[in-house]
Formats: C-alpha cells, sequence, structure tokens
C-alpha cells in the first residue's frame, strides 16, 4: 500500500533521515519503534508532505508523494495523527472536525454530517464537548479529537505518531482499543510508538529505526521483546 | 453650575461622536489583527492602501460621475485589489523566515503608496462624496450627526460580515485553523498559501470599506491621514490583542471615544499624546489586550 524507498529528509545540515526503506501493507497495522531522536516523526511529516525529502520515493497505491502538498497527500488517502495532538485550541470540538473534512466540506457537505455523527458515536466524551473549545479538554480527550478529525478525511491510511504520549494508563488503553476498533473497520493503520510493550501487542509487522534508518523489519514474535524495548529506547549497544 | 451642565452634554456629544468615528478605527483595527492572526506578521501597509482604495473610487468618479454609494463599493473592490498585490509583492516572494524582511517591504509598501497618492494628486486634498451630512438626530440637547450615523452603520454591516465570514463559513474555517494551528492545518488538506492570499483580499475589502467612510466622515482625502491611521490602527490592535477580532472592534470604539473627549476637554493638538498614554497603560496593564487576563507581576 505504502513503499517508501531511500528516503532521505534534512534540517538545514543535519540529516534526520538517512536513507530509510520499509513499506505498510494494507489491512494491517504497522508499527514504527525507536529512540528519541531516531527521526520518526520526521518520517510521518515526510510522508504527509510536511517535509520535503532530499531524496527517494514514497508510493501510495502507485501514486508518487514526494513533492506534493500536504492537501494533495490528505486526498489521496493519507491522514496524519499529529505528534502532541495540535488540536485547534481556539475552535470547538464540531469545528475541529470539520475542520478536518476541509477538503470535502464544498461537495459533499451531507456526507460530511453523517461523518460527524459518526464520530460522536465512536468518541461519546466528544459528544458531550461539542461546544467546547479544544484548547479546554483534556490530554485524552484532545487525543480522541485528533484521531476523529483525522478519520474525517476518510483516509485509507491513518498515520499515527505517539498518539499515548502523555496520557494516563487508561487513557493509553483506550487509545488502543480504539487503533484495534479502526483496524477492525477496514483502515490500514501505520502506528509510531513510544510504548513498546502496548504496540507489539496491536502491531502485525513493526519495524525499528535507529539515527535515521531501518534496523529491523519484521513481525513481533521474530525479536525478543526485552531486546526490542532495550532498542527502541535506547539504540542498538555498539557491540551488538 | 450651568457652565458645567453645558460642557457636560458637549463632553457627552464628543464621546458619542468619537464612538461613531471609532467603527474606522475597528476595521483598521480588524485588518492588521487579522493578517497578524494568520501569518503572524504585520502588514505596516494595511491603512496606507485601505486610503489609496477609497482614492481609487474617487479616481473613478472623475472620470464618470457616480452616485456615492457605488463610490464606496468601488472603494471596497480596489481595497481587495491592493490587499492580493501587496500579498504578492511583500509575502508571497519573500523570504518569510525572516521577520524583518517582510515587516520592511511593508513599511517600504506603505511609503510607495503615500508617494504614488502625492504625485498623481499633487498633494492637494481630495474632496470625498458623504451621505446624509445634511441630516442631523435631535435628542434633546444631544444630536447624531447623520453622515456618522451612515459610517457607523456601514462600519457595522461590514464588520458583521466579516464576523459571519470568519465564523460561519469553510473560508473562516481555514483561516482560524491556519492562524491557530498552521501545521495542523496543512494536514487537514487547508493551503497555507490559499488561505493567506485570500486573508489579504478579504481585509483589502474591509480597508477599502474603512478607506470609504473615513473619507465620508473627515469629507476629503489627505495624504496626511496615512499616518495617523496606521498609528491608530496598530494601537488599537495591541490594546485589542494581537489577533483578536472582537479585541479590536472594541479597542476601536474606545480609542475613537477616548480621543474625542480628550480633544474636547484639552484641544486638538493636545489630543493623540492621551491617545498614546493610553498605548503605554495597556502595555504596563493588560499586555495581552483588554479580554487577556492582567499582567502578573511580582
Amino acid at each position: 500500500m505504502l513503499e517508501v524507498r531511500d528516503i532521505a529528509t534534512s534540517y538545514g545540515k543535519i540529516e534526520a533521515l538517512r536513507g530509510v526503506d520499509l513499506s505498510v501493507a494494507d489491512g494491517r497495522i504497522t508499527c514504527l519503534l525507536g529512540p528519541n531522536g531516531a527521526g520518526k516523526t520526521t518520517l510521518m511529516m515526510t510522508i504527509a508532505g510536511i517535509l520535503n525529502p532530499t531524496r527517494g520515493s514514497i508510493r501510495f497505491d502507485g501514486a508518487e508523494l514526494v513533492g506534493q502538498t500536504p492537501s494533495r497527500v490528505v486526498e489521496h488517502g493519507i491522514a496524519l495523527v499529529p505528534e502532541n495532538r495540535l488540536v485547534f485550541p481556539d475552535m470547538n470540538v464540531r469545528e475541529n472536525l470539520i475542520a478536518g473534512a476541509y477538503r470535502r466540506l464544498g461537495k459533499e457537505r451531507a456526507a460530511v454530517d453523517r461523518d460527524l455523527e459518526r464520530m460522536f458515536e465512536r468518541f461519546p466524551r466528544l459528544r458531550e464537548r461539542t461546544q467546547q473549545n479544544a484548547g479546554t479538554l483534556s490530554g485524552g480527550e484532545q487525543q480522541m479529537l485528533a484521531v476523529a478529525r483525522a478519520l474525517m478525511a476518510r483516509p485509507r491510511l491513518l498515520l499515527m505518531d505517539e498518539p499515548s504520549l502523555g496520557l494516563a494508563p487508561l487513557m493509553v488503553e483506550e487509545i488502543f482499543r480504539i487503533i484495534r476498533d479502526l483496524h477492525g473497520d477496514g483502515t490500514s493503520i501505520f502506528l509510531v510508538e513510544q510504548n513498546a510493550h502496548m504496540a507489539l501487542q496491536v502491531a502485525h509487522h513493526f519495524f525499528l529505526l535507529e539515527q535515521g534508518r531501518v534496523t529491523f523489519d519484521g513481525t513481533p514474535g521474530e525479536l525478543a521483546e526485552d531486546e526490542v524495548i532495550q532498542r527502541a529506547y535506547l539504540g542498538s549497544r555498539p557491540d551488538g | 453650575m450651568e457652565d458645567f451642565l453645558f460642557d457636560l452634554i458637549d463632553l457627552v456629544q464628543s464621546i458619542a461622536d468619537g464612538l461613531l468615528f471609532g467603527t474606522t478605527y475597528a476595521m483598521i483595527g480588524i485588518g492588521f489583527t487579522l493578517i497578524f492572526g494568520v501569518m503572524d506578521k504585520l502588514n505596516m501597509s494595511y491603512a496606507a492602501a485601505a486610503i489609496a482604495g477609497a482614492y481609487a473610487s474617487v479616481a473613478a468618479f472623475a472620470l464618470v460621475p457616480l452616485p456615492a454609494p457605488v463610490v464606496f463599493f468601488v472603494a471596497a473592490v480596489a481595497g481587495g485589489v491592493f490587499g492580493y498585490v501587496i500579498y504578492l509583492l511583500c509575502f508571497r516572494f519573500i523570504p518569510l523566515a525572516s521577520p524583518l524582511a517582510t515587516l520592511m517591504a511593508t513599511v517600504g509598501m506603505l511609503l510607495l503608496i503615500d508617494e504614488i497618492v502625492v504625485h498623481e494628486t499633487d498633494g492637494m486634498p481630495q474632496p470625498y462624496p458623504a451621505l446624509f451630512d445634511d441630516v442631523m438626530i435631535e435628542f434633546g440637547p444631544f444630536g447624531l450627526r447623520g453622515d456618522l450615523m451612515f459610517v457607523f452603520l456601514v462600519s457595522v454591516v461590514a464588520m458583521g460580515l466579516l464576523l459571519y465570514l470568519i465564523y460561519r463559513t469553510r473560508l473562516g474555517i481555514a483561516t482560524r485553523a491556519v492562524s491557530q494551528q498552521p501545521v495542523a492545518a496543512q494536514l487537514c488538506g487547508i493551503g497555507l498559501e490559499r488561505t493567506n492570499a485570500m486573508t489579504f483580499v478579504i481585509t483589502g475589502v474591509l480597508g477599502g470599506v474603512a478607506g470609504a467612510m473615513i473619507g465620508a466622515a473627515v469629507g476629503v482625502l489627505s495624504p496626511l491621514l496615512t499616518l495617523p491611521f496606521t498609528v491608530k490602527g496598530l494601537i488599537v490592535t495591541v490594546i485589542g490583542g494581537l489577533g483578536s477580532i472582537p479585541g479590536a472592534i472594541v479597542a476601536g470604539l474606545l480609542v475613537g471615544a477616548f480621543e474625542n473627549a480628550f480633544q474636547f476637554l484639552r484641544g486638538v493638538t493636545e489630543r493623540d499624546m492621551y491617545v498614546m498614554l493610553l498605548l503605554f497603560v495597556f502595555l504596563f496593564l493588560r499586555p495581552g489586550g483588554i479580554f487577556s487576563r492582567p499582567a502578573g507581576r511580582d
């Protein structure tokens, strides 16, 4: 479904991604694990079209995404739930969701309203807060809003960048329940996580990203969990 | 005692006139604040372009004698065109990462607009049409000038339309999304450049209306109007809180009433000194604007 080939992305002279190759299969939950600074968020932002790679190719169902604007990427059927949620703080919950469907607002207004109702069914806490500004929601509610906002674009592939970051354990459980539900409804998911333990429970396939390169590519059973956790938090030992 | 009463009546009258005229400050303030909101940049040429819009309508009027409402409409359209041109020249092709580049580009644009106006009019003030300037609505000892009432009503309608656009339409969603969280706005499929350009056109139209209303209230257009409206528009923006539209409206009325009260009490040459002092009072006590919480000083 998504094919990332030899992607390199730099911030000025610092090369954050140094030739990343990976692929995300249709109908699966794929995870990307790795220590802080490995380039996970950079990769997500590059796929979404916010950052431009210096080389490489990103294909989504055959269409090249490199060089496309973020709105074109959304139109191809990819939506990103960004790290730290990035809700629109002074817009209410309803307006945040409508913004998520921005590309569809003109011609599909009725469908957008139906999707809005569907989001409120899936996330009942958002319905209670429809008229409340997003900046006043709790962290967990903001995360649900960010997920729902991305879903309003009707993506075929949902990118999620550290959705459990900074949430209480109960809320983390809730977020992973939502991930399983979304997958059950047929959405493919590409998930970046710090919480390797939880991520390995939902992932069909996972990659390790270390210092801007993919260093492992396989299924959760192929690598002992404590080695994954060791490498996901700290990176490989030089001898190891 | 009787003198005091007459003075009081005159003071109230001055404040009422100031409130009516203050809507023009509010419109200029909204223009500064909206562009600052979406781009995090000041457009110093905004008030100059607003008055240039009014000048363009005078030029059209000189070619074909048009009725006053059409003249005002031409000013609004010209304002929108100028807004787009300023976006292209001062923002679209100027590196946005450098905060000084766009600021200096818009200061340059302000001076350029002024020079063009001075050149084209030989520096002579141009008469501007007004509506209802022979009407006076009287309430006991008070009277409301018909032309100022007209300026007030047009401004209120223009600001009402703008609020509708910002809070009730697809374009408004885009504008607010970009101003609150530009990265997330792009992830929602909202184009930054298109939204920025549209914001310049819309604020330009509002500026054109403001320029026409300034002309209608003052009775003439002069290059000497540019600087005071730039300064007062910026003061309104700061008092209202950068990025706040309701703040700009309230601050515009406040500055209008305040300056007219001090014009009555202390005379026209002292008036602006008190407006500047008002700015410093706000910067000290409410640096985030009229609707923010008081400054936390320990």
